[in-house]
């Protein structure tokens, strides 16, 4: 287990940002940490790396407490939402600064900056400066700085945020494999679930500072501890159908079909994906989703139906989960 | 378009045209500075450049005692104004607007007011008639504008720039070298313009702390120079003092103009 959080709590004033939170990542294993903003996740990031000091609990990295280590002793290795290239110092020698810094001699500096730009594809780039430099490519920079820090976990904090859709697809594959590459606990910080879903091993939903759920993509979304994790893991949204003798119950899209008997229903919009359509409908349930086959051919009004056995049960008071 | 360009002219006029007439009275006879619009034989001359230049001590001596004190007042003000105005960027919310709020007041205080109870203490420490002594009271006077300013320029860099560093293993002082010092440039070579120009100009602490004709200032010196005579005033020596005066900061203003304007102009336009 290479990285340990024991009871981290932390709070800002009188506010508690984070409570009591427990999380475990394996070398190698991307977690990626989930939630909605203001939830604690950048937070969590920012302890770890040791820029706020949790008011308690403790931070372990390879098993060694780190909880009052400085953050210039800890070696994380980072990417910041902003990349936080320095503007003023060329590709290469944002590089090679921390290199340096190490005392590392300046052949070797040479080495490894020229390895990991190739790895980067950005060899012609080096002489440049970072305001030169397109999105994508910074960043790479701050990427491979970060795997130039040689360190003992990565921590990227929204890294594809800056980036517009179609180019964060492209790289979503290139920085799982870089991370990969690390060998390390890679740390994800994302506000996107379905980038979360991409490129986690784990995802650990947050919300409000307490830690959700914690599991694979395919638990939370096939087991949702919680009518928050139901809704804000998949697109589009999972069906909270209305409160029945304290139960709800929530259906996926999906999981709902158009059939000759069933619940009456009224097509009030429709999107065609190429992928899938979605219906949104009217019916005595209240508005709800449908997600079926492109080719379907869907009249105005119909009859819907889901098998019980896909519903997914929670408490109306607790807002968790019940065994169904 | 027009109209904007005229009133620019008419400022540059405005600011410029006193002192093309001192460079013109600086070359001129005194007769023809009396009769500047009638014709003259021999209205140009160099008389009085020679007449200042060849005095004793010669005028170049009096540059010369400026520009020690002000390069020593602006070393000394940067030197503890750059950490003063880290330190201050890093404070509390709290902490920092007040001491702001008093460095505000510190820097509007009009400092002729304290020239008397400065000139007593220079006396009791014995360190009249010492050039460098002038560089305490003038970085001290500089002090309050100098960390505000850059107290600013600190202030708009993005934290983060900061937390990068830090993740990378570089220490305080590695940070300072390596990452603040070169980005808030711009802002230290502007401040150190206006400490300097502020020294430049001083009169009043100079005339009083030194006598030693030979340790005064260039403000000093023009001064006496204009007095010079009971009977008349040296119209044409005095100008050739001004503008030989000015000459250095021109360069320096000319040589350093890029990163004045984006000292003065940082944090106005996010990049």
């Amino acid at each position: 287990m290479s990285l340990k959080l024991r009871n981290i709590s932390w709070k800002i004033d009188k506010q508690w940002i984070i409570r009591d939170l427990n999380i475990d990542v394996k070398d190698g294993e991307c977690l990626a940490i989930l939630g909605p903003s203001g939830c604690g996740k950048s937070s969590t990031l920012r302890i770890i790396a040791g820029l706020e000091k949790a008011n308690e609990g403790h931070v372990y990295i390879d098993n060694i407490d780190v909880t009052n280590t400085s953050p210039v002793d800890r070696k994380v290795g980072m990417v910041f939402q902003s990349y936080a290239l320095f503007p003023h110092l060329s590709i290469a020698a944002n590089l090679s600064l921390g290199l340096k810094i190490r005392g590392i001699s300046r052949k070797e500096q040479e080495k490894r900056v020229s390895s990991i730009l190739s790895i980067m594809q950005l060899d012609q780039y080096s002489d440049r400066l970072p305001s030169e430099l397109s999105g994508g490519q910074r960043q790479r920079v701050a990427l491979a700085r970060a795997l130039l820090r040689e360190p003992s976990i990565y921590l990227l904090d929204e890294p594809m945020s800056n980036l517009d859709a179609q180019l964060r697809e492209e790289l979503r594959p290139e920085l799982r494999r870089l991370v990969i590459y690390g060998e390390k606990p890679v740390l994800y910080v994302t506000h996107d679930q379905q980038e979360a879903m991409a490129m986690a091993d784990r995802i650990a939903v947050l919300k409000n500072g307490n830690l959700e759920q914690i599991g694979t993509p395919e638990q939370l979304y096939k087991f949702p501890t919680s009518i928050f994790v139901a809704s804000f893991i998949g697109r589009p949204q999972i069906n909270i159908l209305p409160v029945k003798k304290g139960l709800i119950k929530a259906i996926r899209p999906e999981h709902i079909q158009p059939k000759d008997e069933g619940i009456p229903a009224k097509v009030i919009h429709r999107e065609w994906l190429g992928l899938n359509q979605i219906i949104l409908l009217e019916s005595s349930f209240g508005t709800l989703r449908m997600s079926c086959d492109p080719s379907v051919e869907i009249p105005s009004t119909l009859n819907i139906y889901w098998d019980a056995k896909n519903e997914h049960h929670f408490d109306a008071q607790t807002k968790k989960r019940i065994k169904n | 378009m027009r109209k904007q360009n005229n009133l620019i002219c008419l400022l540059v006029l405005w600011s410029l045209l006193p002192f093309c007439w001192q460079i013109y009275t600086s070359f001129s006879t005194p007769e023809s500075i009396l009769n500047p619009f009638t014709y003259q034989e021999n209205r140009w001359t160099l008389q009085n450049y020679i007449q200042i230049l060849s005095a004793n001590p010669p005028f170049w001596r009096y540059l010369y005692n400026s520009l020690l004190v002000g390069l020593t007042s602006t070393a000394i003000t940067i030197l503890i104004a750059t950490p003063a105005a880290y330190s201050l960027s890093k404070a509390k919310q709290h902490l920092s607007n007040t001491l702001k709020l008093l460095l505000l007041a510190a820097a509007l205080f009009p400092y002729v007011l304290l020239f008397l109870s400065l000139l007593e203490i220079a006396r009791a420490i014995g360190i009249a008639n010492n050039l460098f002594a002038l560089s305490i009271p003038y970085s001290a006077l500089s002090m309050p504008l100098a960390v505000l300013l850059l107290n600013s320029a600190f202030s708009d860099l993005p934290n983060e720039l900061e937390e990068a560093a830090i993740v990378e293993g570089l220490g305080l002082f590695q940070r300072i070298r390596w990452i603040l010092i070169p980005l808030i440039a711009p802002a230290i070579a502007s401040t150190s313009i206006i400490v300097f120009l502020f020294s430049w100009n001083e009169y009043p602490i100079a005339l009083t702390w030194i006598s030693d004709s030979k340790l005064i200032t260039l403000t000093v010196a023009i001064a006496r120079i204009a007095g010079s005579s009971v009977y008349s005033v040296p119209y044409g020596a005095y100008a050739a003092a001004t503008v030989l005066g000015a000459i250095p900061l021109i360069l320096i203003v000319l040589l350093f103009q890029k990163q004045i304007v984006s000292g003065l102009t940082q944090g106005a336009i996010k990049g």
